[in-house]
């Protein structure tokens, strides 16, 4: 018994000792459990979607961040007495570098995240671990998404380090040759051609495990729209004719209309402005108040996100919103003047009325409380976050969808492009009420037996086909069929176009004529334009005013109006400072002069970058 | 009291019985099953060779006290010559050198050294076995050691049961024991025990707490998982009783035994054993009483009434508006009026006086091949919270077997077993009983009352302010935390030859901690979740850890002539662990009858939890060395893996094997026993007198799990989850160094009269585990890297006497500690760090942990000279508001006028100057007296239960020196005004909440009488106690009392949230011997 006690313990001792030793390189390498390690990610197509979706789920934590910087920064949001110093430094141009809404830090969260899975995606692609077609897709999503998350960086930020590789670990810090800083207009650049090397630019197709329905939702619209961006990077180089196809390609997704049924109204309706009484006039908000995927908004939405009440992110714009939560943003006096400036096309309430359907009610309302029949408190609050859902009696009901991009946005931008290319007329189609019925002056007065060559955008010079001998067709991506034909029966892509202000049922506008052509001439006769910049910066102007009509509080204001005061810095310097002065006119805030000044020096046109 | 106890008696007898019946029944047929396959009985002891060419000396031994000779005591040269005393003491001896050390040792007597420095005739006196002696030996991690013999800076002492001191914790106990060693209590809920600060702090972010080995296996204090209750928090070491426990021996420098796990020093405790073979018995029960505080002041109802009335004018209400509330009405036919017309001392209906009870047997005996120690237990002690206690059932079991000549084993297990009913405690507005019984609106009734004033059995509910009912809170919220630990190693030890020894021990440690919450609606404010008011509210969670420890060594150790002591260690320690934590929180039950998870509503629910492992490999080299018995050298190396670590560490003293980094740790003492040398012969009043210093590295490896490597987490997508990156890998991540040097002087003068020990030290900790922001575009805003430094320094003092030395023996003692810390290097320019409304500030050259704020200069006393003064400041809209007759006046650090956060400086600092304890033992014939008091002295508190009570912004009770609170302009008085929501923050964080936290406390008293027993009787003995705890603080602290800590952490010191207050306990127990 001793003797076998004392062998076992001489032979298991070493044995013990030796054992831990040569496998300790197994004992300290431990993985957790409850998060995943480097080396057990980006194994397979699976994992490339789980990257996918977790960006998406970061990238939704920088919407507050997104519509707070690009509309508290412009002209159509105002600042309320609940308002912290940031807030209010933001609205003032005089942001100081601790301002934790001038962080960068949340955007380049998600654009790590992004270089993280473009890194791996290719690692993958070389290793077989994905087929081409799942890299195509995933990667130019998420090489879509960066671009989109740079550009609005850029727009804030002005000057900025252009990340396109992955920090994974602390000697990536040190490492200064990784931050490379670039201008706005060499960022754009940048983008332009990055975007244009991805090799996919299509939503995904069906069939990808990516597109499906979670909790109801389908992920169909929550990625990033690869053309629309393509379009805005394009408008933002000056690039109009590009800029124009990458427009009308997002609406025919890759030059292929999205539904080529003649017997359904969705082919009229997808993305194309088209009349619908579902969002048409008063239903307008049901653009914003429907649920996330309702079939009529949807025709509206291209990109948008949804906030369920049992997921995170809450919805953060009822907290910044509403009177019943923090109440930190209101629309400017200026945004609701512009509204009740518009007039009634129809009799909502009468036709002539000056109000836009689109302003009170809708995109904001009023919070007024009495007290022996007066007014006590009167509080302007936007409405557009959480029509129809939350309320005071549902304080719980907090469910609504941030809408990153919709038609309006799309053709208004569009409207933007064709009018530097010589588009005026078309630009204003849009704007105004459509194309069949720009390009069918006489109707309804007289209807046209023969429209063959009506209701179709023709070419701006007034060229002559020769074949027809009447006004040749425009080229694409400006030429749009509008027919609409009972006898013979026939129904062309565009031929439900209605055009921004006539959907909302607003009278035209029109740019002042005496600023562009020569008016001599008598009644219906063509005038000459006498001045094209003038034309060209009025329609530009009006578009301008239109989309904050449409888009307000949506977060597309300040890259809007920098877009446009970057174009004009030559000839109108004062552009931006001009137009989010007016803001502080508008509310006869002594602050007009300071912040009219500081914008004038386009250095102080962008957030101190914080390292 | 007497009835409760014959209850309990009853009760305990029943458990006891079977928990003794499985143990025994268990441990037993263990014990004899291996000794009866070992036939060969042990061999005599190797016999004394004498040595011929030796010098002989004479002496005497006699008693310390008495002077009388001491018969039958041993006197022997280790290993050469051995004699023993005659009946006068007188002894010869053979020894081989003339400079050489006898060692002396006798039954009932203490163990001593005596160096002949040359000396051919000795006197020595003997002091009783409970004498703490410089002799005694300390349990060092490779064996025992006679303290004398030890350079490192070491603290040892045999508790020997302590069986006085039931209310206390392994933890708690230590107060005061160890100098150097600040233990404080983290409140007085029982067993919650106590936060232990060796030396100061090592760390900002990792844990500060040293390592504690229980019987040579680690012993894993940390908690996996946040409490649901509210303040509380589960401590492992209250397993342990302390009538368990035979000795503790803290290692207090840089002695590298445990390497990257040693950083805050090392507490090894010893677990009791057998220590002959006759059976022993010891039946021990004991009763107390557990008395309430003494109340903090605060309103009556006239008073209160007069001041909300006066604060709601300040929040926009009309007179009339005001007039017209329901509590302001003095109509008696009003049928409000006698709901809000009573006067409710809130304080009294939490904080009840209690009972507290303990019984203990404990049983150790065996033969000459197995010896045990048996020992189970019951505690039941509640607590001055009402409703709330604790009931343990404690077992415990140590056997040593000598298997054969060469081999012998050893057997500890042990397993506890714990419930506790517990309240929330420090910052839960709603539910935590001692907050709401200090603000509750005095005139509120506790039940429901009616129109007449007749009262409901009912309790009354949320009241018109929103603030629940102390009561319903103390009568309907479930807390209850069960705990159990089973620890259990099993070691093995063979000779393999004269010298060398191998060994080997296996350890287990499975731990697990179920809590339940319950809180009602009915008399609870409502909770707001993101999706319903959530009215009432349940959790479950459990929280488990296991541990696998190893231990194995080669021992080798050998005395060559009689010179040269060399012994040397080599080995392994293997440490593999995993922890979980799994949670549920239900809301919304249908009615408050239903208090599990599973009722709530399901919509609502939330689980949640987290899982842990992680391993650790020690491969160690110990070497001591002592020349003549009086040159000590001990040199100590640590090589240390664990998963924890980067794999790409700095090549600086790491050690490189297989790709793996380790942490190469080395250590050196050296010592110097002056008193041994031949010139100090003549100097005849010192007996011992020593000199060490010593230098080593150890690390702290509480750096998380999986902080070093990069990893994904999921992030959700609506309800699709995918992955995101979690954190910035850190490869190089490491272990937290600390370098620690000591020097020390150990002396006993005067025939071991006065004994002390002084010691130096300096702790440079590098490579400190910080949070260091980074920049904005790696979309983090920190990583977790080694860029920290600090030094800690300071000095200590242990001092012990013997007062009186004759028929009465007084023996006193003194331990004084004071220790200084500074950063050395930080990766920013400072941090500021925020927990309950205070902030630390953490700035190179500065204490890691200073509290930052506001100074204040009085109060304006008008308008007109806050006008003068022309400060405001600045609220959360960014907007100034001006500073006006009644408000605060904050000092203006920068001059602009404005007071904002710039304006904040260093306000206080809550790590004492010094902290200490005096103890006192006096005995005389069969009564002993004990007494031990604690101070601590120059700590800051910030009182954050004395800021919500003079905070005079809301509607919570105030304290009665509010009724000073300024009201007319001119008013002279140093109480600011009230004013609804502060919106000029007079009640900020400021030096009005800084308060000297200073104390001297009579922490413990006892009397013990040892009732005379004839001989013949079966009963041995029969001790009788009373006991006092926390018997008188004095102290200038206006809270509850001024000891208490929130959590380990450096950055929560000083912070009296409002946790349960220390309580004064008297304590009668009797102990029977058979």
């Amino acid at each position: 018994m001793k003797k076998k006690i004392i062998t076992l313990l001489i032979i298991v001792l070493p044995v013990v000792i030796s054992l831990s030793l040569i496998s300790c390189k197994k004992v300290f390498d431990i993985q957790p459990k409850s998060v995943v390690v480097a080396t057990q990610m980006y194994r397979n197509v699976y994992d490339a979607d789980a990257a996918v979706v977790g960006i998406y789920g970061k990238f939704m934590n920088v919407m507050d961040r997104y519509v707070i910087l690009n509309e508290l920064r412009a002209d159509l949001t105002d600042v309320t007495s609940n308002s912290n110093q940031y807030l209010k430094q933001l609205s003032t141009h005089s942001v100081t570098p601790d301002n934790p809404y001038a962080d960068p830090r949340p955007f380049y969260e998600v654009i790590n995240n992004c270089n993280d899975a473009l890194q791996n995606f290719q690692i993958m692609l070389t290793e077989h671990k994905m087929t081409v077609d799942q890299f195509n897709q995933r990667y130019s999503d998420i090489g879509a998404l960066r671009s989109w998350l740079y550009l609005q960086l850029g727009i804030q930020y002005g000057t900025i380090p252009y990340i396109t590789a992955p920090i994974v670990d602390v000697n990536d810090l040190s490492d200064a040759t990784k931050y490379p800083r670039i201008g706005l207009t060499q960022l754009i650049n940048t983008l332009v051609t990055f975007m244009e090397s991805l090799p996919y630019n299509m939503p995904y197709p069906s069939g990808s495990s990516l597109l499906t329905t979670v909790d109801t939702y389908s992920t169909a619209k929550m990625f990033v729209d690869k053309n629309c961006l393509l379009g805005d990077l394009y408008l933002w180089q000056g690039s109009w004719t590009k800029a124009a196809t990458a427009y009308v390609n997002a609406v025919n997704i890759g030059g292929i209309p999205y539904n080529t049924n003649p017997a359904s109204e969705q082919t009229y309706e997808y993305y194309k402005l088209g009349y619908t009484t579902n969002i048409n006039g008063a239903n307008w908000a049901n653009i914003f108040g429907q649920p996330y995927g309702e079939r009529y908004s949807n025709y509206e939405i291209m990109w948008d996100l949804p906030y369920d009440k049992n997921f995170n992110p809450k919805n953060p714009f009822i907290d910044l919103f509403s009177p019943y939560g923090s109440y930190l943003i209101r629309p400017s006096d200026l945004s609701i003047t512009n509204w009740n400036t518009q007039f009634r096309n129809d009799n909502y309430p009468l036709k002539g009325t000056p109000t836009d359907i689109r302003g009170l009610g809708r995109s904001y309302n009023v919070n007024t409380s009495y007290s022996n029949n007066t007014i006590v408190t009167s509080q302007p609050y936007i409405n557009k976050y959480f029509l129809y859902t939350y309320s005071t009696s549902l304080p719980f009901e907090t469910a609504g969808k941030m809408i990153l991009y919709r038609a309006a946005n799309l053709w208004l931008r569009y409207a933007e492009a064709a009018n530097h290319d010589g588009r005026d007329r078309l630009a204003m189609s849009f704007i105004n009420n459509g194309i069949s019925t720009t390009w069918q002056p006489n109707w309804p007065a007289a209807a046209p037996t023969d429209v063959t060559n009506y209701e179709q955008s023709t070419d701006p010079t007034g060229r002559i086909d020769p074949t027809t001998g009447v006004a040749a067709f425009d080229v694409a991506p400006y030429y749009f069929d509008g027919r609409n034909g009972t006898y013979p029966y026939y129904r062309s892509l565009y031929y439900r176009n209605v055009g921004v202000r006539s959907r909302a049922g607003d009278m035209k506008v029109a740019v002042d004529s005496t600023r562009s052509f020569n008016m001599t001439g008598a009644l219906g006769t063509v005038r000459p334009i006498i001045n094209k910049t003038n034309l060209i910066n009025d329609t530009e102007d009006l578009i301008i005013a239109e989309s904050g009509l449409e888009t307000a509080f949506e977060g597309n204001r300040w890259g809007d109006l920098l877009r446009i005061a970057m174009r004009r810095q030559a000839t109108d310097p004062n552009y931006l400072a001009n137009k989010i002065g007016a803001k502080f006119d508008a509310a006869h805030s002594a602050d007009a002069g300071t912040v009219r000044a500081k914008l004038a020096n386009p250095a102080n046109w962008f957030l101190p970058f914080k390292w | 009291m007497l009835l409760n106890n014959l209850k309990f008696m009853h009760i305990f007898t029943k458990v006891a019985k079977r928990i003794l019946l499985l143990s025994l029944i268990v441990a037993l047929s263990n014990i004899y099953s291996i000794a009866q396959n070992n036939s060969v009985k042990p061999t005599a002891t190797v016999a004394t060779k004498l040595k011929k060419d030796g010098f002989k000396v004479k002496g005497t031994v006699k008693e310390a006290s008495t002077g009388k000779g001491l018969p039958g005591i041993n006197i022997s040269v280790p290993g050469y010559s051995a004699a023993i005393t005659n009946d006068k003491g007188a002894f010869t001896i053979t020894v081989p050198e003339i400079s050489t050390t006898l060692m002396i040792s006798g039954p009932g007597y203490q163990s001593r050294e005596l160096a002949l420095k040359g000396r051919t005739t000795v006197e020595v006196s003997l002091y009783e076995d409970a004498f703490q002696s410089v002799y005694d030996e300390a349990k060092m991690p490779y064996g025992s050691e006679p303290m004398n013999q030890i350079a490192h800076a070491v603290t040892s002492f045999n508790t020997d049961g302590n069986w006085q001191r039931t209310a206390e914790t392994p933890d708690t106990y230590l107060q005061g024991k160890v100098a150097g060693l600040n233990a404080i209590r983290r409140s007085g809920t029982p067993a919650i025990g106590a936060d232990l600060f060796l030396r100061g702090f090592s760390s900002i972010n990792a844990t500060n707490q040293p390592l504690i080995i229980v019987d040579g296996v680690i012993y894993d204090v940390n908690s996996y998982g946040n409490s649901l209750i509210t303040g509380h928090a589960t401590n492992p070491l209250a397993d342990i009783e302390l009538n368990d426990i035979d000795n503790i021996t803290v290692i207090k420098d840089g002695a590298s035994f445990y390497g990257t796990k040693g950083a805050n020093g090392v507490i090894l405790i010893t677990t009791a054993k057998a220590k002959d073979v006759a059976t022993k018995i010891d039946f021990a029960a004991y009763g107390g009483f557990n008395t309430t505080p003494r109340q903090i002041p605060v309103m009556n109802a006239s008073d209160y009434r007069t001041y909300l009335s006066n604060v709601l004018q300040t929040s926009g209400l009309t007179n009339d508006q005001i007039q017209a509330l329901p509590f302001m009405n003095d109509d008696k036919t009003n049928p409000d009026y006698y709901r809000y017309h009573n006067q409710t001392n809130w304080q009294d209906q939490v904080m009840k006086n209690s009972f507290n009870q303990n019984y203990q047997l404990k049983v150790t005996g065996g033969d000459d091949i197995a010896t045990y120690a048996l020992s189970l237990g019951y505690t039941g002690n509640k607590g001055i919270t009402d409703n709330t206690g604790l009931t343990r059932y404690f077992t415990r079991f140590n056997a040593n077997l000598n298997l054969s000549a060469r081999l012998k084993a050893t057997a500890n297990l042990a397993f506890t077993s714990s419930e506790q009913q517990l309240k929330d405690q420090g910052i839960n507005a709603k539910s935590n009983p001692l907050y709401l019984g200090l603000v509750k609106a005095p005139f509120l009734p506790i039940n429901q009352i009616d129109n007449n004033g007749l009262a409901s059995p009912n309790l009354a509910g949320v009241d018109i302010m929103g603030v629940s009912n102390p009561t319903a809170v103390i009568q309907n919220v479930q807390d209850l935390n069960k705990n159990y630990r089973f620890s259990g190693s099993f070691g093995l030890e063979y000779t393999l030859n004269k010298y060398l020894k191998a060994s080997t021990l296996v350890g287990v440690t499975f731990d697990k901690v179920r809590e339940s919450m319950f809180i009602p609606s009915n008399g609870v404010t409502n909770d707001t979740l993101s999706l319903a008011i959530a009215t009432n509210r349940s959790g479950s969670n459990v929280q488990r850890l296991y541990s696998l420890y190893n231990d194995t060594r080669l021992s080798y150790s050998r005395t060559f002539g009689y010179i040269h002591d060399l012994s040397v260690n080599f080995g392994e320690r293997y440490n593999s662990n995993s922890s979980s934590d799994e949670y549920g929180l239900g809301y919304n039950s249908a009615t408050d009858n239903f208090v599990s998870v599973g009722n709530g509503a399901a919509s609502l629910r939330q689980v949640g939890g987290q899982l842990g492992n992680w391993n650790w490999l020690d491969i160690y080299l110990n070497t001591d060395y002592k020349l003549k018995n009086r040159y000590i050298f001990s040199f100590n190396l640590a090589v240390d893996g664990s998963s924890r670590f980067g794999n790409d560490v700095a090549e600086a003293m790491t050690v490189t094997y297989n790709t793996y980094k380790y942490a190469f740790m080395p250590s050196f003492a050296t010592g110097w026993l002056i008193s041994s040398e031949k010139f100090m012969s003549q100097v005849k009043f010192v007996d011992m007198l020593k000199l060490r210093a010593s230098y080593g590295l150890v690390g702290n490896d509480d750096i998380g799990n999986y902080t070093a490597q990069q990893y994904y987490v999921s992030q959700n997508l609506l309800g699709m989850e995918g992955l995101v990156r979690g954190n910035i890998g850190n490869p190089a991540l490491k272990w937290e160094n600390v370098a620690k040097m000591n020097l020390g002087i150990d002396a006993a003068l005067f025939g071991e009269r006065l004994s002390f020990s002084l010691d130096v030290f300096r702790n440079h900790t590098d490579n400190m585990i910080l949070y260091q922001p980074i920049n904005s575009t790696s979309g983090f805003s920190y990583a977790i890297t080694n860029s920290g430094a600090m030094k800690t320094t300071g000095i200590e003092l242990a001092m012990n006497g013997r007062l009186i030395n004759r028929a009465v023996k007084w023996d006193m003692g003194l331990t004084l500690s004071h220790s200084k810390n500074e950063v050395t290097a930080l990766p920013v320019n400072n941090m500021v760090t925020t927990y309950a409304g205070a902030s630390y500030l953490t700035q190179v050259g500065g204490v890691a942990n200073l509290f930052y704020g506001y100074k204040t200069n009085g109060i304006y006393k008008t308008n007109a000279e806050a006008a003068a003064a022309g400060l405001s400041s600045r609220n959360a809209s960014g907007n100034l508001i001006p500073f006006q007759g009644g408000d605060v006046k904050f000092v203006d650090v920068n001059g602009d006028k404005v007071i904002d956060s710039k304006d904040m400086q260093v306000i206080g600092n809550p790590n004492p100057d010094f902290t200490g304890a005096i103890s006192n033992v006096i005995s005389w014939k069969r009564l002993s007296f004990d007494a031990l008091i604690t101070f601590s002295k120059g700590n800051d508190i910030y009182n954050y239960t004395r800021n919500v009570l003079e905070a005079e912004s809301g509607a919570q009770n105030q304290t009665l020196d509010i009724n000073n609170r300024w009201r007319a302009d001119g008013q002279i008085t140093n109480v600011p005004r009230a004013t609804w929501g502060d919106p000029v923050g007079n009640s900020r964080f400021s030096d009005r909440w800084i308060e000297d936290g200073s104390y001297i406390r009579l922490r413990t008293i006892s009397l013990t009488y040892d009732y005379p027993i004839k001989s013949g009787v079966m009963i041995k003995y029969i001790k009788i106690y009373a006991t006092g705890n926390n018997v008188i603080t004095l102290t200038k602290y206006l809270g509850y009392d001024p000891e208490f800590s929130a959590t380990g952490g450096i950055f929560t010191q000083g912070i009296d949230l409002g946790l349960e207050p220390q309580f004064r306990t008297m304590q009668l127990g009797v102990r029977i011997g058979l």
